[in-house]
């Protein structure tokens, strides 16, 4: 699964229109659209709101906080700049939050043909006027180190991806939410492009492997620990390419399988794991 | 936008996702040496350079995915705190040496044994250079002032192929070549060529089977090429160390080691070795359920291994006729002193 995250609509808007995402009417605290892969949700702005939306969305889709392997963390949206081209969109490269000063560091492991740049985000929008913090060759933006911080809960620092179009340079008050949506819709094209290349396809589980276990787990009596031992060694047999179905036949043709109480099923399940390594030799 | 070359690293991960090649990112500390920086990013070109405050920064970040950085290792230049060095583990041979010492000159490398315990041991796959030598010679010449120092160099990387980066090997035998009761082995899974002859420097050659290194040992110098450089070695004086350590359980592994060991023989002067040191794979409890959680399709970890003090081993009887099949096939012609055990295996 893919989760992208955009504080604003306008800065959603390409992504729902070309990959056909259709409203969530579920969910009522934010505004969440899905389709083919892809959860996006409309975080709002600030960090509390990223923080928050964050959370929400990756607790409801990977209730035990872990995300899988295969999702990824898209968070998009607009940033100022100095130093930068108008509409020109950039992959985060580390974040600093302003108030902690505390860098985070996304990994960069996934090949991207966007030039990259460091980001710094606070609670109030950095002006150039007013601020003077302002350093050229840095984004600026409301949400990004939160958005970060709640997403590194969930998932590793390579699977999450920050990505920013440059809006203005540092003066918030030039650009409009019409302006806003001309610019996405014309700087927006080659991240959707690249992001289509990612949407994954869903995987297929051996099921056959799991109903062995599971007769297994049954025929032997095998008490939670021993259950995990045969998960592991049914592992080991498929990956190292090893067959255990001749001496587990074995097992079942001389009727010590189905093993008749618990007892001797440990019994009988010792036999088979010595049985299944002398055959490695 | 992302390249046409697409390699997938998870099976469940069916995305035609491209990973960057090695150190195209680079992270560089604050402090570090800015003319070796200089000098190592003119070599490595990066994409990006990127200032960190402290390696951990980068390095200790949670949930980081140790497989998928050893296939495209970001290399973070970074300067070492102390302790420079530390007491050789109980599972690690000490061939005999009374202060028995490992330093960290690097972490990881970029070899990817799909066994290295050090994937249970970082939490990144992710390469550190250490770039501050004068700082691990200072806490070495006090060292040396209470005791002779056995220094094992590369127990957490490979340095050889880092060296062009690190020049980790060239500095530490000029240490050596000024040290009078100090010794030190450098292992390597690669096949360097012409080493440098010193009397208390040990090359450590760590020898597998071809078919566990095409398995396993990935990015790692073949078995034909390792033995040519270990031949190279001896005649060029050099005093070396073959390590059939780990050996591992493979189907058919006595056939297979068999046949690994007369290549061995058939190449390599045994008389000529300073010693052979012999063991069967072991990890520690805890790195053995991390090396689980990230190599989820590695079958070297999943193999139902027996708990004993804190480490998992092959049974007992399994991992005494790997040990013997090796010991058999060198006691002719190497004395049986110079053959070391690893105790901690069987």
């Amino acid at each position: 699964m893919i989760f992208v995250f955009c504080a604003l609509y306008q800065e959603a808007s390409n992504f729902i229109s070309h990959f056909h995402l259709k409203r969530d009417s579920s969910e009522s605290m934010f505004q969440v659209f899905r389709g083919g892969g892809i959860i996006l949700a409309i975080t709002g702005v600030g960090k509390n709101a990223a923080s928050v939306c964050v959370s929400r969305i990756l607790t409801q889709e990977r209730p035990d906080g872990r995300l899988e392997s295969g999702d990824l963390i898209l968070s998009f949206g607009c940033a100022g700049g100095l130093g930068f081209a108008k509409g020109e969109i950039l992959q985060v490269n580390r974040i600093m939050d302003s108030d902690s000063r505390r860098w985070s560091y996304p990994d960069l492991s996934i090949v991207t043909d966007f030039p990259q740049a460091p980001l710094i985000s606070s609670g109030m929008p950095v002006c150039l006027d007013a601020s003077e913090e302002a350093s050229e060759g840095f984004l600026y933006d409301m949400e990004g180190s939160a958005l970060y911080g709640a997403a590194a809960y969930f998932g590793g620092p390579h699977q999450i991806l920050i990505f920013k179009m440059v809006s203005d340079a540092l003066s918030p008050d030039s650009i409009d939410a019409k302006g806003l949506a001309a610019l996405m819709g014309a700087n927006l094209p080659p991240l959707l492009e690249w992001l289509e290349g990612l949407v994954q396809e869903e995987s297929v589980g051996d099921d056959s492997v799991n109903g062995l276990e599971e007769q297994l787990v049954r025929d032997f009596h095998l008490s939670a620990y021993q259950s995990y031992e045969l998960h592991n060694l049914l592992h080991y047999c498929t990956l190292s390419g090893m067959d255990p179905s001749p001496v587990l036949q074995e097992l079942y043709d001389s009727e010590a399988l189905p093993a008749s109480d618990k007892r001797k099923g440990t019994k009988v399940f010792e036999q088979f794991k010595s049985n299944l390594l002398t055959s490695v030799r | 936008m992302n390249s046409s070359n697409p390699t997938s690293l998870h099976p469940s991960d069916k995305r035609p996702i491209s990973y960057r090649h090695a150190f195209e990112i680079v992270y560089v500390e604050d402090g570090v040496d800015s003319q070796r920086v200089s000098e190592i990013l003119s070599l490595v070109q990066p994409r990006e350079v990127i200032p960190i405050h402290h390696y951990k920064d980068v390095f200790c970040r949670p949930h980081q995915d140790v497989v998928l950085q050893k296939q495209s290792p970001a290399l973070i230049l970074a300067n070492k705190r102390a302790p420079f060095f530390y007491p050789g583990a109980p599972v690690c041979q000490s061939f005999g040496n009374e202060h028995f010492y490992y330093t960290s000159v690097a972490m990881n490398c970029l070899f990817d044994c799909e066994y290295c315990y050090l994937q249970g041991m970082y939490p990144s796959g992710n390469v550190v250079v250490f770039l501050n030598y004068q700082d691990y010679l200072d806490e070495l010449n006090h060292l040396l002032t209470q005791h002779s120092v056995y220094l094992c160099l590369s127990y957490d990387t490979d340095l050889f192929p880092l060296e062009a980066i690190s020049h980790a090997i060239s500095f530490w035998l000029d240490v050596a070549s000024t040290k009078e009761n100090f010794r030190m082995e450098i292992r390597t899974k690669a096949a360097p060529k012409h080493l440098r002859p010193l009397p208390n420097v040990y090359y450590a050659f760590t020898i597998s089977p071809q078919p566990v290194i095409d398995a396993y040992e990935h990015r790692a110098a073949s078995l034909q090429n390792r033995l040519q450089a270990v031949k190279e070695a001896l005649a060029a004086g050099c005093k070396v160390r073959l390590c059939f350590d780990p050996m591992i359980v493979v189907p058919n592994w006595e056939d297979i080691y068999k046949e690994m060991l007369q290549e061995v023989l058939s190449t390599v002067p045994i008389e000529q070795l300073s010693d052979v040191s012999i063991g069967s794979f072991r990890i520690s409890k805890d790195y053995l359920k991390i090396l689980r959680r990230v190599r989820p399709d590695g079958a070297i970890g999943f193999y139902p291994f027996r708990l004993k003090d804190g480490y998992y081993h092959y049974p007992d009887d399994t991992a005494a006729r790997m040990q013997s099949l090796v010991y058999d096939a060198i006691a002719s012609r190497l004395p049986a002193e110079r053959i070391f055990f690893d105790q901690e295996s069987l």
